[in-house]
């Protein structure tokens, strides 16, 4: 009894106060630690009746930063092995990358199946019921989760078995919110699925035209999330120009941003910055320069040499 | 002094493991890959781990992700790609006796599909020329899973009655359009990005794909109330290497092959079977022994026809006809010879 009283407690402060001030965080760091450490605690009371459905597809998601970023840099290793053809090495990488995917893929879907357990699933036309900010906040991301949940089970040779359909079920979940208020997230998040999977794009739909509105929406708003989906988007595909514009403009809008969803745009600085270190990794074997996210190794520069008259200066 | 003598140790054991531990120079080349979703599918993952081992036998593949196979298939006739990974219906092109792997009814079980795989990575001097066909040459084979027929209702579970049914057929695939046609269905040329709607919003009775695509694609939606999937095996989709013969040399070629036999396909079969298991048991249409019989005749009259026509590769058929009958010596047709 006492338990669950302080289940209750702990999951309505965890709602009304935690996740509210963790969002304002930059640091993406201190959001993974939380996530690690707070999920079995706060998932323990549900065996004494308290219900952390909701905030259990948040800290699991966070959690699942952990080893995104881990598994990043053994992808990093892989290719730096790669090119200097340092085959054991390489397969070393790799190994580790599966494992840390499957981890990854593991928390993810988690989140994304809390969400629904919660919620219900989107389907012929029918939406969940979400009844406010915080409701609309976890189902986001959720579906995100779903998606990320599928693409790591991939990598990590579907150990985890992640359902296949829950690429077009996020497609219809995403369709639930609004997409003005939640920063073009939703039209955004759909339109890289359509990319990937085009029999789920309606018929004169253009996914890339989407992308670009999302992305100028989330520019606006100081959320720069579909600015990453749209990079994963085109680095899915193999379109080296879309991937590096994408780059480019999440490194010229870091102006304006809303101080109250900080931890949501330095998920997607993460996203965009391990694009682009994997970009620069392949290319030179090594990653993106500090400072200099928004930049290529193949930049012509901008050099002021060849105007310059040396011998005018003497 | 003692500076100057540990300075040059320093100096030398780096220098010993500057040799101990030389960068191993690979040629580079181009392998075009398809994959429907990516850089985040599961082939392109797959071939990931092949660039790697591929290191170690002198070449370093650059991979590009394709998701639209037609373009990787034109990609490799341009020479923009060294070696292209696409399906074998549609590298059928190329290589006409690989191409024939994917021949309606030919390969029933995935046991059968091993034997055909590890035959064709044999080295065997009367398999390997087969494998070489103008310019290019097959380089590995792995399963892309069984393909079945999706049916919106139960009752359409024989031979008759598949007459007067629609079904969402593969424009560029030839053959399944003509096998159709011959049962008496009326064929709906479609392709990847549409057949699967048509079949989920009933607008045709029924559609031919593979167990991968029955969750990706939500099949079930078109089963729905009273559909199912006929537990007969129409064919085997497979990934195929295929290489612009000079750019290779044939001690590669060969190491290739062996690499998607030993390390590509069980890992391939991992896939397939997380794909598989998706599918409820509900939905598994159990066919009587009599109409299994019927189909297999069916199947083997349409190969021979479709053989005839040119669209099947002959070598090919009676290859996979007698790795049939070794398997199961008790199937009719191993009494003739007439594949």
């Amino acid at each position: 009894m006492v338990y669950k009283t302080t289940g209750d407690v702990l999951v309505s402060y965890g709602r009304a106060e935690m996740v509210p001030y963790l969002m304002t965080y930059q640091d993406v760091g201190m959001a993974c630690a939380t996530g690690e450490a707070l999920t079995p605690l706060l998932l323990s009371f549900e065996s004494v009746g308290s219900d952390p459905d909701k905030l259990a597809t948040l800290v699991y998601t966070v959690a699942a930063t952990c080893t995104e970023s881990m598994a990043l840099e053994e992808e990093l290793r892989y290719m730096r092995a790669v090119k200097e053809g340092r085959v054991n090495e390489a397969q070393d990488a790799r190994s580790r990358q599966k494992e840390l995917a499957e981890i990854s893929a593991r928390r993810q879907y988690e989140a994304y199946r809390r969400s629904f357990v919660e919620f219900g699933e989107a389907d012929n036309g029918k939406c969940p019921r979400l009844r406010n900010d915080f409701d609309e906040l976890v189902w986001m991301i959720g579906q995100i989760s779903g998606v990320q949940s599928l693409l790591n089970d991939a990598t990590a040779d579907t150990a985890v078995g992640v359902p296949r359909d829950v690429a077009a079920k996020v497609e219809r979940g995403l369709a639930c919110l609004d997409n003005e208020k939640w920063w073009g997230v939703p039209r955004g998040g759909r339109a890289a699925l359509w990319n990937i999977l085009p029999m789920l794009k309606p018929a004169n739909a253009d996914a890339w035209a989407e992308l670009e509105r999302a992305t100028r929406l989330g520019f606006e708003q100081g959320v720069r999330l579909p600015s990453a989906l749209y990079a994963i988007s085109a680095y899915s595909v193999g379109d080296d120009q879309r991937v590096r514009r994408a780059i480019r403009e999440f490194a010229n809008n870091d102006k304006n941003l809303d101080p109250n969803y900080a931890m949501i745009d330095s998920i997607a600085g993460m996203l965009i910055k391990g694009i682009s270190d994997r970009m620069w990794t392949e290319a030179t074997g090594k990653r993106t320069p500090y400072g200099n996210l928004g930049t290529f190794w193949d930049d012509t520069r901008k050099s002021s040499e060849s105007t310059i008259n040396i011998d005018d200066l003497l | 002094m003692r500076y100057g003598k540990a300075l040059i140790a320093a100096a030398a054991s780096s220098l010993l493991l500057g040799v101990s531990a030389p960068a191993i120079s690979a040629e580079k080349r181009t392998l075009c890959v398809f994959d429907i979703i990516g850089t985040s599918g599961d082939m392109y993952n797959i071939m990931r781990d092949y660039r790697t081992a591929a290191i170690e036998q002198g070449y370093d593949l650059e991979l590009k992700a394709y998701t639209d196979e037609n373009i990787a298939a034109e990609d490799l006739k341009a020479g923009q790609c060294d070696a292209a990974a696409i399906t074998g219906i549609r590298g059928r092109q190329f290589n006409s006796y690989t191409g024939s792997l994917d021949s309606i009814g030919a390969i029933p079980n995935y046991d059968a599909l091993r034997t055909v795989v590890q035959v064709l990575a044999s080295e065997s001097p009367r398999i390997t020329p087969n494998l070489r066909s103008g310019s290019y040459e097959v380089m590995g084979i792995a399963p892309m899973g069984a393909a079945y027929l999706f049916v919106k209702d139960q009752a359409i579970n024989n031979v008759n009655a598949l007459a007067g049914k629609s079904i969402a057929v593969m424009e560029y695939d030839a053959a399944q359009g003509k096998m159709a046609a011959s049962v008496g269905m009326s064929p709906v040329m479609s392709d990847i990005t549409n057949f699967a709607g048509r079949f989920n919003n009933h607008s045709v009775d029924i559609c031919f794909a593979p167990v991968m695509a029955y969750s990706a694609l939500e099949l079930y939606k078109g089963m729905e109330p009273n559909g199912g999937i006929v537990d007969y095996v129409l064919g085997q989709l497979t990934l195929q290497v295929i290489a612009r013969h000079n750019k290779f040399d044939s001690e590669f070629a060969a190491w290739s092959r062996s690499y998607f036999f030993n390390s590509v396909f069980d890992r391939a079969m991992r896939i397939i079977n997380s794909a598989n298991n998706e599918i409820e048991d509900k939905w598994w249409i159990e066919i009587a022994d009599q109409d299994k019989l019927r189909y297999d005749e069916m199947m083997r009259d349409a190969r021979i026809e479709l053989t005839e026509q040119g669209i099947y590769n002959k070598d090919m058929m009676s290859l996979l006809r007698n790795i049939r009958c070794r398997l199961d010596a008790a199937r009719a047709e191993c009494s003739d010879q007439r594949e």
